[in-house]
Order: structure tokens, then sequence, then C-alpha cells
């Protein structure tokens, strides 16, 4: 378990919240307007027009019959116009509102049928005008089964919503696939169940309660105090990159020391307090990132944040280059490159991005040539020429330190050199301070140009972070990407 | 008050024209009780919603106060709907809204101020008789206590008349009494004019001063209520009342008897009629069937009797009685 769990849900139960409330009320809004615009347009009512009802009535089905998933999907473009992203909680909002709204209308104008023709009778007897007649007596008199439609909608937001965290639209459903589903953790799931039942419950009972009650000043008391909590949450989410904190996101190991040093230098020169969250995976600190529960991360390098942006429509960016990590060639039966032979067999690590890495730097080496279209992904099929006839050897990472007895020259990533009994410096090719694979700090797209940042960076570069990172990684095992 | 002339009203059901009515031409007086009678389906209902226009109909004029409602626009029809009070069967009252809100309906939508409505709903509440029950929500009154406040609701603009469509028809036998008593009182102390309709004879007998009786969308008789009870013209009439009263010809064996039904009206039966009959013809009396019924405020009696005895004296008798006032209809020779 990963110590942002607690605020995880927190933050992804606000986020629910904010979502449906503000979808329920943009619907409430609109589906009530078109709900009675229904009534009054049927036979023997005040605006009796046969046509505009049948034409409102099958936009209302049309809306009504496109399944959810492919709703939210198809109007992207609406959804982009509306709120300028189609990620995260206002952009779920619109496909959630534009699902609900035909929804409650169809509740709205069968709530207003209910109403006794007698009734209905009676208000004209006693000369009311249409809009005296709809606040008068079609809305107090079916107030009961409006908010009984009202849970209905609510609570099948609810369920919405969650199906929305799948293309990124935040909330307790994207925690409960990103979290549960994709990474196969149960608790997470179970614990995102957990809150949803209880708000639907909540919900039910709220709304039983109120449809009782025939009383709306509970409902519009309730609903303001939602709201406020839910723009509140908002704000927060806007504001907590506002102030002088800054939460880092790192995975775990020797990046949790040289943040220690960044810490200590961003308090004591920059008066900026960095928060520092640990991962122990890839997934998570984009993920987190995305979703604002941290405001930065340095973990990754610009192959691996850009194929997950791609991957999961994040809009992280990276603002600077810290360190190297080079990747080399080791040999223990060669010194330099002009030694190996024709024919030589060189080990390679067998999972794609770090395969596309090691061809990568064999071409730099001018070994061998690579098809250009294949970039950091190239494979082995991608060898465009190969003159002197090297032959390729694809093994697990942690299989290559063992091959060295075996294979002329062996592809080692950072963390197996030491495994090996190398230091850098004694790699036959390395990458350089040039190399794609430069580790970046990361930060939402828009946080781009905060000043607080700037900071940062320069917190990443200062002697002392230098100092410590190149302590933890001698003889050119941490390269400066940046100048 | 009212005047209808020459109004038609006919629906396509199943694409078969309906006449709901044929040619109505009624005349009420102001501050008169008037009462259409008529079995279901025989149109009054259409009749009483032409009265507001909530039906309009296929031809005609409906002239309320002076004014043909038919030439008016929505506006001005709302306006007029302001001043014609309606109660109904089913109380039709909002959920919703308390005994006092239901009364101060009307009076929002004509935009009177607060202060206005308080003291409105106040008195209008003294004269239902409902005062204790202010706060109360329609769901927690009796079917009477509903129609009060249906009453005092559609008093509340200070119409110069009400419609009441079958306003008892719902009720039990005391509620009915009691509704039937505020309404008489209403058109005396406010002197407003009232038309109902209703199926029930029982109502027009107790408050109403003229009756109409409408069958298959025509009026086909109209006269004093004491009148239409004594004196029945149609066949209609005569069966509604019949129903009405259970009075019905004995199925007995009365050879060499004359059988004879006798009406006393008013004074009439305090008369001892029979009793003088017996003296003075020496005839023998077999009473049948007797029944005395207070139509407003005058008596109304009836009598099936044989008579048995010499023929002359029986002819003699029979001629005594048509020199009174008393009416005698001879059933059976």
């Amino acid at each position: 378990m990963y110590k942002l769990e607690l605020a995880l849900l927190l933050k992804a139960t606000w986020e629910t919240i904010y979502i449906v409330y503000v979808a329920s009320l943009i619907s409430v809004i609109f589906g009530s307007l078109i709900g009675t615009l229904l009534f009054l347009t049927r036979e023997k009512q005040a605006f009796e027009n046969r046509w505009l009802h049948h034409g409102l009535g099958l936009l209302v089905n049309v809306t009504r019959s496109i399944p959810f998933i492919i709703l939210m999907i198809s109007i992207i473009p609406l959804t982009r116009l509306l709120v300028g992203t189609t990620i995260g909680s206002n952009a779920a909002i619109v496909p959630l509102a534009l699902a609900a709204i035909p929804f409650y209308a169809r509740i709205c104008e069968n709530a207003f049928a209910e109403i006794p023709a007698g009734l209905i009778e009676t208000a004209h007897s006693l000369g009311v005008t249409t809009p005296q007649f709809i606040f008068k007596i079609l809305i107090p008199e079916s107030l009961p089964a409006l908010i009984r439609g009202l849970t209905l909608t609510v609570i099948a937001l609810i369920g919405y919503s969650a199906m929305a965290g799948t293309v990124g639209g935040g909330g307790l459903g994207e925690l409960a696939i990103n979290y549960g589903y994709q990474r196969f953790d149960a608790i997470v799931t179970l614990e995102t169940v957990l809150v949803l039942i209880f708000i639907v419950q909540l919900v039910q009972f709220a709304g039983d309660f109120l449809a009782k009650r025939r009383k709306l000043k509970p409902l519009v008391v309730t609903g303001l105090i939602l709201g406020l909590l839910s723009l509140g949450s908002q704000i927060d989410a806007h504001f907590s990159s506002q102030n002088d904190e800054l939460k880092i996101g790192i995975t775990a190991g020797w990046s949790e020391e040289v943040m220690k040093t960044a810490q200590k230098i961003a308090a004591e020169q920059y008066q900026l307090k960095l928060k520092i969250i640990t991962f122990n995976d890839y997934v998570q600190p984009n993920t987190a990132l995305a979703n604002g529960n941290i405001d930065g991360n340095i973990f990754q390098h610009l192959p691996y944040l850009e194929a997950q942006n791609k991957a999961r429509g994040y809009r992280l960016a990276p603002i600077a280059k810290t360190f190297v990590y080079p990747m080399g060639f080791y040999s223990r039966k060669i010194s330099r490159l002009a030694e190996l032979k024709a024919g030589a067999l060189i080990a390679l690590p067998n999972d794609p991005s770090n395969e596309g890495r090691s061809l990568l730097l064999l071409q730099k080496a001018g070994l061998i040539s690579l098809q250009p279209k294949a970039g950091t992904l190239a494979t082995l099929k991608d060898i465009t020429e190969n003159p002197q006839h090297f032959q390729f050897k694809l093994l697990d990472a942690a299989q290559l330190p063992r091959v060295l007895n075996d294979a002329d020259l062996v592809a080692l990533t950072n963390d197996y050199i030491g495994a090996a009994g190398f230091k850098t410096n004694q790699a036959v090719v390395r990458e350089g301070a040039d190399s794609l694979y430069a580790n970046i700090i990361v930060v939402r797209e828009k946080d781009k140009d905060n000043p607080l940042f700037k900071k940062l960076v320069a917190v990443m570069h200062s002697k002392a972070v230098v100092a410590k990172t190149e302590s933890l990684f001698p003889q050119g095992g941490a390269i400066q990407a940046w100048h | 008050m009212i005047e209808l002339r020459q109004l038609n009203k006919s629906y396509s059901v199943h694409n078969r024209e309906f006449h709901a009515l044929k040619n109505i031409n009624l005349h009420i007086e102001r501050g008169e009780i008037y009462g259409v009678l008529g079995k279901s389906g025989a149109g009054k209902s259409t009749l009483l919603r032409s009265v507001n226009l909530l039906e309009r109909p296929n031809s005609g004029q409906v002239w309320v106060n002076g004014v043909d409602l038919t030439t008016l626009s929505l506006a001005q029809l709302r306006e007029h709907r302001h001043k014609i009070g309606v109660i109904f069967q089913h109380y039709n009252l909002l959920d919703s809204r308390s005994v006092f809100g239901n009364i101060a309906l009307p009076l929002e939508i004509t935009g009177r101020p607060e202060p206005e409505i308080q003291r409105k709903v106040t008195e209008l509440l003294e004269l239902v008789g409902l005062s204790d029950k202010r706060h109360h929500f329609p769901a927690q009154l009796s079917g009477g206590q509903k129609q009060r406040v249906g009453i005092a609701r559609a008093l509340a603009t200070d119409p110069h008349l009400l419609l009441c469509d079958e306003a008892t028809s719902s009720l039990d036998s005391e509620s009915t009494t009691a509704v039937l008593h505020l309404l008489k009182k209403i058109n005396r102390e406010l002197s407003l004019t009232v038309l109902l309709i209703t199926h029930e004879l029982d109502v027009v007998k107790k408050i109403c001063d003229r009756v109409g009786i409408i069958d298959h969308g025509q009026l086909v008789e109209e006269n004093a209520t004491v009148t239409i009870f004594s004196n029945p013209q149609t066949k209609v009439t005569q069966q509604l009342i019949q129903q009405a009263l259970h009075f019905y010809v004995p199925d007995q064996n009365d050879k060499d008897s004359l059988v004879l039904k006798l009406t006393f009206i008013g004074k009439d039966s305090d008369e001892p009629i029979i009793s003088s009959l017996v003296k003075k013809f020496n005839v023998n009396f077999n009473l049948r069937q007797a029944l005395i019924e207070k139509v407003q405020d005058t008596t109304v009696g009836f009598t099936i009797c044989a008579l048995t005895g010499e023929a002359s004296a029986l002819e003699q008798a029979l001629a005594y009685i048509r020199s009174t006032s008393i009416k005698a209809e001879i059933l059976h020779v």
C-alpha cells in the first residue's frame, strides 16, 4: 500500500461529488425546462402543439437511446468547445449532463402527467396564467415525484460518473479503474465501491425523506451545502499549487536520498517547501500528477512520458532535464570498440523500451543503422545495416550481467552496472549528456510557467543536489543533462 | 345572470359524432339557485363547463353578467373566470397546500396583497366553519370538510356566480345536508347566483328554486322545483322522480276498486281529506303508499290509495277530490 491512498480516496470522493453535483444541477435546470415544454405541448394543455411535442420527444428518445460510453466519446468535440479540455472533472460533467437532461425531462413530464386532470381544470377555472400554472400548480403538486425522480437521476449519474473515469473523468470511477482494475488492487476497488454504495444510500435516504416531507427548503439547503463543498474542493484543487509548497512524486530508492538534499536546499535557499511523495511503481506518479494529487514528478525520461501521455491522454510536460543515468555496453573481452571483431555476439535487454534504447546507442556508436521511423521503440527487425555481421541476443535485463563471459558486448542499464562488477567509466560505449533518456522534471502542462517550478529546477540543478547525486553514482554514473 | 343561447357541442368519439349538447337555451336569474338534473351521460357536466368555457361549445353564446364569454380573448376570459367560482365533486384541492394555502390560491392568482389574503381567508374559514383547520392539509380532512374548503376557495375572489359540479355526490348524507345548508346560506347572505348540476333529486329538492331536466343533450323540461315534483310533464322527469322517491304503484289485486294517486302541495296536506271522503261518500279506503316530501320550504305529499264502494259513490268522491286543489291521478279502475 502506498502512502497516498487515503488522500487519493478522499480527493476522488470529492471529485465524484463535484461532478455529480454540477451535472445534476445542469440536468435539473434543462431537464425541467424540456420536461415542462413536453408537458405543456401535450394535447389539451396550454401550448398544445403536436409537432413540437413529438419532435422534442424524438430528440429526448434519441439521446436516451445512445449508450453512455458512446455518447461520451462522440461528444468529445462539444466537450472541448465548452470546457476547453476532455480530461478531468469538468470534462466529465458535459457528457453526464447531456445524458441526464433527457432522462430528467421525461421524469418531469411523467410527474406532471400524474397530476389529476380535475386539478388542472380547477386551475384553469381559477383563471391562472401559464407561469402561475407552472409555479403554483404543476411543480408544487408533483414535487414528491420530482424529488423521487431527482434521486433516481443523481444515482444514475453516480453510476455514470464511475464510467466517465475510464476516459480520465476523475472521481472514484477513475480511482477504481486506474488503481483497482488496471493494477489488480482489490483493496482500492473495494474501497471505492464501498464509498459509492455509501453515497448512493445517502442520496436515496435523503431523497425519500424529502419526497415524503414535500419540502423544497431542505433540498435547496442540502443543494447549497453540497454546492459550496464541491466548489470548495475545486478551489482547493485550484489553489493547492499556489501556496509555496510543491508535492513531488518520485520512486522509492536512491531518489529519496537525493530529494532529502533537495528539500533542504529548497527550504534554505529558495523559501520553497517540497513535499516528497514516494511511489513504488512507474505508473502512479503520472496518474497522481494528472489527477492533481501531486504537483510534479521526477522519475522518468522523455520517451516514457510521451508514451504515457499518448496511452492515457495525460497533459503532462517536461520543464527541465536532470541527470542521464547512462546505459552502456560493457565487456570482459575487449576494452575499446576498435577491438570488436566482425560477427561478435552482442547481448541486449529484451523489454521493448530498453531494446530500443540499446539499439539507438549502437547506432550512435556507428555499429549499425536503424529504420528512422522506428524511433525509441526500435527492434532487431528495424536494423537496416549491420556491415560487420554482429549477432544479437535478447535477454532479460537481470540476466545480462550473467552472460558477460559468453557475449562480447553486453548492454547494462544503470541498475546492473554495480552488480556486474563494473564502474560506469569502464563502459566500452555509453550514453552522454545529450541522451534522449535523460531524467526530466514533469508537471501538468498548464503549470509549466508557474514560477515555483523555476525554483524547483534551480534546486535540482544546485551544487548540493549534483554533489549528492554524483556521490551516489560515482565515476560518471550520473551525467548532468542540462548543460 | 346567465344566459345560454343555442348552445351546441359535439365530440367525435371513435369517428362517430356524439352530441353532448343540443340547442340549449337557458336563462338563470340573479340570486337564483338553479339545478340541472339528469342521468349520467345526459350532458350536465358539459353544460356546466360551457358556462366558464372550460368546454368551448361548437356554436351558441354564453352570456354571463352581460358579457358573451365566447367573444373574449384568453386574457379577458381569465379575468372573467376570476368572478366565477367552481366547486367540484372530487374537491380538487391541492395536496401540496394547507387549508389556508388552498383558499389563498385564487387570491394569489389575482395578485392580492398579503394582508388582504390573510384577512380574506380568515373570514372565509369562519364562514365555512373551518377556522380550527387552518393549518391542516387536505389529506387530514373528511370529505365534507374538503368540500367546505372547496367552497371557501370558490368564494375567495367574491364571485357573482357559483358553479357546482356534483358537489355533494361523493359525500355521505350528513355532510351533504351540511354542504347544501352552507350553499343555501351563501346564496342568501351573499346573494350569489348558483348553478348546480346533479343526478340526485334530493339536492334539487333541498335547495333549488328552479330545475331543468336534461336528457340526451337536450333541456326537456324546466320549472319551479315544487312544480317539477308535483306535476312532472315529461316521461323522463316522471321516471327520475319516481326512481328517486321509490314511489311505485303497488302490484296488488285491486279488483273492483278505484286506485288513485293523490298529490298534495303545501297547505293541502293539512286538510283531513281522507276522513272527509270516508264520511261524506261512504266509501272504503285502503292506503297503499304514502310519502311526504319537503321541497325547499313547501311540503309535497303523495298518496296511493284504493277506494271501494258503490260506483256512484266512487264517482262523487272523485269529483269532490277534483274540486279541491289536490291533484288526483287515476291509476286503475
